[in-house]
């Protein structure tokens, strides 16, 4: 009974013990401001790459301008032309604005994934792309050049 | 005293348990975090070897050109067109070098990683269509099949999906027939036909009267939002033995019999050149006519083991693949070739490199469009490290 009695060294008990717990704390804290590759930090970067490779070889191609001013072509052709552009583990959403920001495609989607996809990802990436006009040939009228700037926001989240 | 004690001892224990957890743990954290370094530190290499591969002309920059191909006169690897003023535009010369057996000379995946200095890694390189293009799918392995005369005529399917696998609906599929007739006469047929909800469509060309035909080649060239690709499929029942080992090499053609196993059944008798088709991508030109001199004989072995022409101009026509006319014997008949692989089948390099290691979990995979002879591609390298 006397052993039970006795506290003498019950505080270096309790002394390593929150030693412990503070330096296990303080290790486990630290290594949460680290930046590993799958942070957003790296993972945001490399789909901004991605995303900016494909609306640029569409361009290249000279793809990008026909899909972009002709409606009919958005959730049909465009939307398949950035499927195979872009590797089939990545999700996008396309949004077109005109030189006023005004949204032009709110209610035809140019969009691969669920959109819940975009809401709840930490990782989501956005590349701006520009275009500033057209030009096209009619049999009729001639070749025709219109500046009619559109700004495409592409964004794009793995899946 | 002896409580003292106990209590000393309990509190060693409890710290040792502590130390020893945290022993565990603390290395486990650090690791998980080294390991995602790693994989990042594979991607970033994975990402560099492709921009070296496919932004670099390589010294000499026409070195996919030379005729008398030496690898070991590569100095520096790289596959993009010299001449070029856009980027990721690849020089379909320094291409076919990549494809194994090529008869007029290719580079080794060893020499290669050599000049790559990717020691300590290992990789797998393959060029494929931006599409999958799915011809006579008749085991529904996801895989083309050749096709027999009855598929012919009750329509032969193409499914065409996208690389992951969905399927492509409004794809414009437009094919082309070329037949030979038991009078050993040569002509060619067209169809077209736009794929439905489920990416599937049935090209039915009116062949006439069946019986006649002897052997076939189809052609078809697959269009989805103004990206085109084009495959093929033969005719089944020819011992397999429908791909020619055969190079364009800038404006320079070469077949060969290949080695080993027999071409057809016995490797005596005379082949006659009796045709040579180019297919690009706006059409399929009919760019030689034989004339059974020796110049267009074909035996194995000897003199004759293959056969080569210089055709100018040729490389401004961009040929994607070619189709030959043979004259055979035993019996005597016409037969359609498909060369070079794996150009006819709509890819360009058909896993280059080591396939081990391909399928490991630490494998990164990195890809980039890519244009070859004015077609779009995917080249796609996978990268891992070799185990020590």
């Amino acid at each position: 009974m006397k052993i039970f009695k006795s506290k003498a060294g019950q505080m270096r008990v309790i002394e390593s013990i929150l030693a412990s717990f503070i330096l296990v704390s303080a290790i486990t804290f630290v290594s949460t401001f680290a930046v590993t590759p799958q942070s957003s930090t790296y993972e945001v970067g490399a789909l901004e790459k991605l995303g900016h490779n494909a609306l640029h070889g569409l361009d290249e191609e000279k793809l990008l301008s026909g899909f972009v001013y002709n409606q009919s072509e958005w959730s049909s052709n465009f939307t398949a032309a950035l499927r195979i552009s872009l590797p089939s583990d990545v999700y996008f959403d396309l949004r077109m604005s005109d030189l006023n920001g005004t949204l032009l495609n709110p209610n035809i989607p140019i969009r691969y994934g669920d959109p819940e996809v975009f809401n709840n990802s930490d990782s989501i990436a956005s590349v701006t792309y520009c275009i500033a006009g057209y030009s096209r040939f009619d049999s009729t009228k001639g070749s025709e050049v219109k500046y009619e700037p559109r700004t495409l926001i592409l964004l794009l989240v793995r899946e | 005293m002896a409580g003292d004690l106990f209590d000393h001892m309990i509190g060693l224990v409890i710290t040792g348990i502590i130390a020893v957890s945290a022993v565990i743990v603390i290395p486990n954290l650090s690791y998980v975090n080294l390991l995602y370094v790693d994989q990042q530190q594979l991607r970033n290499i994975a990402l560099d070897t492709l921009k070296t591969m496919l932004l670099d002309p390589g010294y000499p920059s026409n070195w996919g050109l030379t005729y008398n191909f030496d690898p070991d006169q590569v100095e520096r690897f790289g596959l993009a067109l010299a001449e070029s003023s856009s980027f990721y535009v690849l020089d379909p010369d320094k291409v076919q070098r990549l494809v194994i057996g090529n008869p007029a000379g290719f580079i080794e995946y060893e020499d290669i990683h050599t000049e790559l200095r990717l020691q300590g890694y290992a990789f797998n390189f393959q060029i494929i269509p931006p599409f999958k293009v799915i011809v006579n799918d008749e085991d529904f392995d996801g895989e083309s099949n050749s096709i027999t005369l009855d598929d012919l005529i009750e329509g032969v399917e193409v499914l065409v999906t996208y690389n992951a696998g969905s399927p492509i609906p409004k794809a414009l599929v437009e094919a082309k027939l070329l037949c030979v007739t038991k009078k050993e006469e040569f002509y060619t047929l067209s169809a077209s036909n736009s794929t439905d909800a489920l990416g599937k469509c049935t090209m039915k060309p009116d062949i006439g009267d069946p019986d006649d035909i002897i052997d076939f080649i189809m052609v078809f060239k697959v269009t989805v939002a103004g990206v085109t690709t084009i495959t093929s499929s033969y005719a089944k029942g020819f011992e397999n033995q429908h791909i020619m080992n055969a190079s364009i090499i800038g404006e320079n053609i070469t077949i060969a019999i290949p080695e080993g196993p027999g071409w057809e059944k016995g490797s005596a008798g005379t082949r006659w050149v009796e045709n040579v088709l180019a297919v690009c991508e706006d059409g399929i030109y009919n760019i030689y006519n034989g004339s059974k001199s020796d110049e267009d004989k074909i035996t194995w072995g000897g003199d004759n083991w293959g056969w080569t022409r210089l055709f100018s101009g040729l490389s401004q026509m961009n040929p994607l693949f070619l189709i030959f006319n043979l004259s055979v014997p035993n019996p005597r008949r016409l037969v359609l070739f498909l060369g070079p692989d794996p150009n006819w089948s709509g890819s360009r390099v058909a896993a280059y490199g080591d396939p081990t290691g391909a399928g490991a979990s630490s494998a990164v995979k990195v890809q980039r469009d890519v244009i070859i002879s004015g077609m779009t591609y995917i080249a796609e390298l996978t990268l891992w490290k070799e185990s020590p």
